[in-house]
């Protein structure tokens, strides 16, 4: 309560005289109704947010329970839809059937897609 | 003693704080006789032992209001609610002061009175001539009892300012009673 050790003390008898001056104060009052209605008020708005926070919680486990289950995803998803890959032609997946052409050397060549124009050039077909 | 006795009064404050009772209760008995009798120093025994009394339910009402973020944040007790009873005290003084002023200004003109002697020792007259800051000081000293560094806490200044007008005040006081010898 007094100073830290080591400071000087100021004028200890005026400070004895006025701690006697002013004697230890009366015991306490009771404590007073308007002090006890701002402590019921309180518990009361406690105990209602408890109650709201509880029915939040509840209502959001009960969405998560009661929510369908997402669809499982399908094996070719991402694939596109097969009437979708006839109709987009590629040249990998198509297969053209073989073209009979007259080579003019009186000879039928069968010619198939893919077929190199190396080969072309050599059946006399294809100059490069 | 009560478990709540024991338990210290930062737990006692978060406990009222939530509307426990019994805490409000330990605090009330523990701190309102000092706070009471600072409060009426501090209005110059203006109102007397009611408006003080009021003033400090008012500051334990406040309590309630103020943010838990905060109230965990105080470490001594005695010397937060000394400081909110002193802010209290001094924005009651300054509206008792208008009021005074405005009820001067309609009451009729005072009559002759008798001289009255003054008492043998008339402390709360002699403390009410100091200047407001020592005045606050030796009231927050001398009757709520508070070390130096409760009186930081509750002034809101070092504790080396806080010594300096002590010293000053004591100055004060001591040039008052060899001044005017009819005091002593």
């Amino acid at each position: 309560m007094l100073e830290r050790a080591g400071e000087h003390p100021t004028d200890p008898k005026l400070r004895n005289r006025l701690d006697s001056a002013f004697p230890p104060p009366a015991p306490a009052p009771p404590m007073p109704a308007t002090l006890r209605a701002a402590l019921s008020r309180r518990r009361t708005r406690r105990r209602a947010g408890h109650a709201i926070l509880l029915a939040v919680l509840c209502g959001a486990c009960l969405a998560l329970i009661l929510a369908p289950p997402s669809p499982q995803p399908r094996p070719d998803a991402g694939q596109p839809p097969r009437s979708a890959i006839a109709a987009t032609p590629s040249v990998r997946q198509v297969s053209l059937p073989p073209v009979m052409l007259d080579s003019g050397l009186g000879v039928t060549v069968q010619v198939r897609a893919g077929q190199s124009p190396d080969s072309l050039a050599a059946l006399g077909l294809f100059s490069p | 003693m009560t478990e709540k006795g024991h338990q210290p009064e930062a737990a006692l404050l978060l406990a009222m704080h939530k509307g426990d009772e019994a805490a409000a209760r330990l605090l009330w008995n523990r701190h309102a006789p000092g706070l009471i009798a600072t409060a009426s120093a501090l209005l110059n025994h203006v109102g007397g032992h009611a408006m003080a009394h009021d003033l400090v339910q008012q500051v334990f009402c406040a309590l309630l209001e103020t943010p838990r973020a905060q109230l965990a944040t105080i470490h001594d007790t005695h010397a937060y609610l000394a400081r909110a009873v002193r802010n209290a005290a001094f924005n009651e003084r300054r509206a008792s002061a208008r009021r005074a002023h405005h009820t001067r200004l309609a009451a009729p003109l005072p009559t002759e009175q008798p001289p009255v002697a003054p008492p043998a020792v008339d402390w709360p007259s002699l403390l009410s001539r100091l200047d407001p800051a020592h005045q606050e000081v030796i009231i927050l000293r001398h009757i709520a009892r508070l070390s130096f560094d409760q009186l930081a806490i509750a002034v809101g200044e070092s504790r080396g300012v806080v010594a300096g007008r002590y010293k000053a005040a004591l100055a004060h006081i001591r040039s008052l009673i060899n001044v005017n010898q009819e005091v002593l």
